[in-house]
């Protein structure tokens, strides 16, 4: 077996400190549409096996601890194993960073699951699936030009050196599709792409954000151009206002921290010194485990550390910083584990009162694009609506930009939180400070 | 330059995995099986810290591709057990495939023209043979480098190596290549109070070691760019002239027009393109092609991940929209020849028509000449990211640095960061000047939507015309 080679290989080799294994074994159906058509599908099986080795040294009486990983696949034979563990041995021996431990076994802090997909195999739920997405096919004059289908059932196993030996099952859904209508003002007609991830079958979900894209897709096909636009308040929603607070998620990470790209500090508001206390919503950022409907629920992350609801900004103040235990060590605090889920408080407007005075609310970009390390963030517009106090207009083109940094002593946060796609959090924020370029 | 060596695990399978497809070829209309073994190395330095480990381009694996009855379906896999049996078991999982899906699409027959070659790149200084040590301490040298200057608070470098190996087997057809590309990065990150900005510089090629060599000569200019950055303001929304450097042009290339001419597109009629075909749709100083053969670059390779050998498409000859590119099934379904454009990103991934290297011919103009012709503009460089729309023909690109010109000379001002959008043919047909320079970069990574990564280029020459940029 791969795995018993692996460990022989490792064994074998006095070069190697540590060790850890990510093992993945996936099965994962897929269906391709155009319009309602089957096309095609696929079937996947795979393994695959991540090694990272660790080797000690010393330098001025300094431990230091390099690391190299590689991937092993399962058609390696022991000796082509052995020289791959060699080798990356020898690369870790080249990297001398300060030393760090690797985290010692302990239980899961939390329970994920089981899927409801575990009923069946992957391939079983796909015409089910696709039922609950073509729902609302063709309502009102929208439909669906073309959609992939995915569902794969992966077991994941993360042994270490230092004893841990953890496992969990993880299923992931996804659907990418594109939905269209005609237009007096295009003849080919308009379309939006999205994609939808989930872990679990909740067909109701499924059919709900479809009919949402379908009936945004017409709200498109009616848009005017973007108009000049200035001092208005803009409102994000869904993935984007995610992106939004993921500005302060991504720079509560330990390792941006530790390399000086974060500009938060522990103790310190994350809006800024010159915020005014009553200008803004402070967010409330928690690091998650399970978000139920997320696929990226696990009880443990890569380093096999148990992972646990953690709170990272409290009231707009930086309480904790998470990520994998080597820079909690390096920058002297506790291990937190590493997160790929957060929620984010909710604020004190709701979702009406924010859309009650003139804003410009964007629906869809066409890439929103926010830069952790600048803060700047912006986008060319598909669907937008521009409320002038009186009427709520679709609009289309042009973009928008801005900075997190002029606007996080500004922004406010809607106090009905719902899931976008790897948080659980306001449904709308509110940055005040944008500018934006018309389309003509 | 040493010849590449291929995968000696492929060499020493390639007997039992072509008995499978010759096993395979009895029970279904079509058979044929991609091979690959990927291997790769990479190197980073970032504060404080150096590692060594595997690039997301790593694989090994197989991909079957069946037809029966016109419709096709495709099983991957990565084990090779059991080997007596498993010609079996991978034939009935595709039965089973076209059992559940009886009603899916029937294409034309695939075809499966004979065909042999085989192709070993050459790298002059192997990765694969060198000390880590070194590679760590030249990206090290060049983060301490940036760290060094006051206001940098932090700084990358990242260097990849992907040696490709690949073969292609159907009854009648047999292909086997292995070359390597290589890409490295340095980023640089500038901090003064709020104001946070970053840039980089990059190398790329199908290339070995050497490619350190061309990173390390664009350090000293990126340290004055970042400096140039901490002054940088923010354009006023509007319209304006742009020339934009060989890298942002590419991408508006690839964005604009690129992926409007995937022919899958056209299959399910996304692509506004096909309307056009044979009529203008850009200026007609604009000549653009795509080809994984024609240049040396990323993107460039002799067949595809459907066994089709790699064709030069030109997409656009002097304004007019000559041609797309296609994977095989598209193909099929128009009733065209394939360009070789078949691409997935790894052998568990569905291959659709893609890019490779995308790029305008080089005109006649100096750049001297644009930025004097210039009378209220920025010309536009460091590409950030861009994104197609392929049915409405918007354009988003977004760039790291503008730099401001005003009647016919640059200002010195700059702009950051710089997005830029507009509706593709008034892009394209507003092109009044194309540079004579010509330079590819593919240090950067091609989406479908938004997944589906694959290896590509993109450049040409400097080119002018007007966007709206805020």
């Amino acid at each position: 077996m791969i795995m018993d080679a692996l460990l022989a290989a490792i064994s074998g080799d006095p070069g190697i400190a540590d060790w850890k294994i990510f093992e993945t074994r996936k099965s994962q159906a897929e269906s391709f549409f155009v319009g309602a058509a089957l096309d095609m599908t696929r079937r996947v099986e795979s393994t695959e096996l991540r090694l990272v080795v660790y080797a000690d040294t010393e330098e001025d009486g300094k431990r230091l601890r390099g690391e190299a990983s590689a991937i092993v696949h399962p058609t390696m034979g022991s000796s082509e194993i052995k020289d791959l563990v060699h080798r990356a041995a020898f690369a870790a021996a080249r990297s001398r960073n300060p030393w760090f431990p690797l985290p010692e076994p302990a239980s899961a802090r939390i329970k994920v699951g089981p899927s409801a997909f575990e009923q069946k195999e992957a391939g079983a739920w796909m015409a089910e699936l696709a039922e609950a997405l073509y729902r609302h096919d063709g309502s009102s004059g929208s439909r669906i030009n073309s959609l992939e289908l995915f569902l794969s059932r992966s077991e994941v196993r993360i042994l270490s050196s230092r004893g841990i030996d953890v496992g969990f099952v993880r299923h992931r859904g996804y659907a990418e599709y594109t939905v269209e209508t005609s237009s007096t003002d295009s003849p080919g007609g308009v379309e939006l792409t999205d994609e939808l991830s989930f872990s679990e079958p909740d067909f109701g979900r499924l059919s709900d954000e479809v009919a949402r894209r379908l009936s945004w897709v017409r709200e498109r096909a009616a848009a005017r151009s973007m108009p000049r636009i200035q001092g208005l308040p803009l409102l994000l929603g869904g993935r984007e206002a995610e992106a939004a607070l993921a500005w302060f998620f991504g720079n509560s990470s330990s390792s941006r921290i530790y390399a000086k790209t974060s500009p938060f500090a522990l103790g310190v508001s994350v809006h800024g010194t010159e915020a005014k206390a009553g200008n803004f919503d402070p967010v409330g950022i928690t690091a998650e485990a399970l978000l139920p409907g997320c696929p990226a629920s696990a009880p443990y992350d890569l380093d096999g550390f148990p992972l646990a609801p953690t709170p990272c900004i409290e009231a707009g103040i930086a309480k904790a910083f998470v990520g994998p235990g080597r820079y909690a060590h390096y920058l002297g605090l506790p291990p937190s584990g590493d997160y790929g889920l957060f929620s984010a408080a909710g604020g004190s407007l709701t979702d009406a009162e924010l859309r009650s005075r003139p804003h410009l609310e964007v629906a869809f970009f066409s890439n929103f694009n926010m830069d952790l390390d600048s803060g700047d963030f912006g986008g060319e517009v598909r669907l937008a609506w521009h409320f002038d106090g009186k009427t709520r207009r679709p609009i289309t083109g042009g973009s928008v930009t801005g900075s997190m940094f002029e606007n996080r002593g500004l922004m406010r946060l809607s106090r009905e939180r719902s899931l976008a796609s790897s948080m659980f959090g306001p449904s709308t924020v509110l940055l005040p400070l944008v500018s934006v370029t018309p389309a003509s | 330059m040493p010849e590449l060596a291929f995968s000696a695990f492929l060499e020493a399978n390639e007997d039992f995995l072509r008995s499978l497809v010759d096993e395979l070829a009895g029970r279904f209309d079509y058979v044929s099986l991609l091979g690959t073994d990927d291997s790769g190395l990479s190197f980073s330095a970032s504060p404080g810290e150096t590692g060594a480990s595997s690039p997301m381009w790593v694989q090994r694996g197989f991909v079957l591709r069946a037809q029966s009855s016109g419709r096709i379906a495709e099983t991957a896999f990565n084990v090779l057990e059991p080997r007596s049996g498993l010609a079996r078991l991978l034939g009935s999982r595709l039965e089973d495939q076209f059992r559940s899906a009886s009603g899916s699409r029937s294409y034309p027959p695939l075809p499966d023209e004979p065909a042999a070659d085989s192709m070993r790149g050459h790298v002059a200084l192997d990765p694969f043979a060198a000390d880590p040590a070194g590679m760590l301490s030249r990206l090290a040298a060049c983060r301490d480098a940036l760290l060094a200057k006051s206001d940098i608070v932090s700084a990358r470098a990242r260097a990849d190596f992907v040696r490709v190996s690949r073969l292609f087997f159907s009854p009648r057809r047999s292909l086997k290549q292995s070359f390597m590309w290589s890409q490295a990065y340095i980023f640089g990150v500038l901090r003064k109070g709020d104001l946070a900005k970053s840039s980089y510089r990059s190398a790329s090629g199908l290339l070995g070691l050497e490619v350190l060599d061309a990173l390390e000569a664009q350090l000293p200019d990126l340290v004055g760019e970042l400096r140039e950055l901490l002054g940088a303001v923010k354009i006023e929304p509007g319209e304006y002239e742009v020339i934009l450097t060989p890298d942002v042009a590419g991408t508006l290339a690839h964005e604009a027009f690129g992926h409007g001419v995937e022919t899958d597109m056209f299959v399910k009629r996304r692509a506004k393109a096909v309307e056009f075909l044979g009529k203008g749709v850009a200026s007609p100083l604009v000549t653009m092609y795509d080809g994984a053969k024609g240049v040396e670059q990323t993107g460039s390779f002799l067949f595809d991940d459907e066994g089709n050998l790699a064709t030069k498409t030109t997409v656009i000859d002097a304004g007019i929209l000559v041609s797309g590119f296609s994977d095989a099934l598209s193909a099929l379904a128009l009733g065209t020849a394939p360009t070789g454009n078949g691409r997935r990103q790894a052998y568990d991934h569905k291959a659709y028509a893609r890019m490779t290297n995308t790029y305008f011919a080089p005109g006649a103009s100096s750049l001297d000449a644009m930025v004097a012709a210039t009378r209220r503009g920025w010309l536009v460089d460091r590409l950030d990211s861009g994104m197609e729309d392929p049915k409405n023909w918007g354009i988003q690109l977004i760039a790291l640095i503008g730099r401001e010109i005003v009647d016919g000379a640059f200002t010195g001002r700059v702009a950051s960061p710089v997005y830029c959008s507009g509706y593709v043919p008034e892009v394209l047909s507003a092109i009044d000047m194309v540079s004579g320079d010509f330079s590819l970069s593919g240090s950067g990574a091609c989406g479908k939507g938004y997944k589906e990564f694959v290896k590509v280029s993109a450049g040409g020459p400097y080119v002018r015309t007007r966007m709206r940029l805020g």
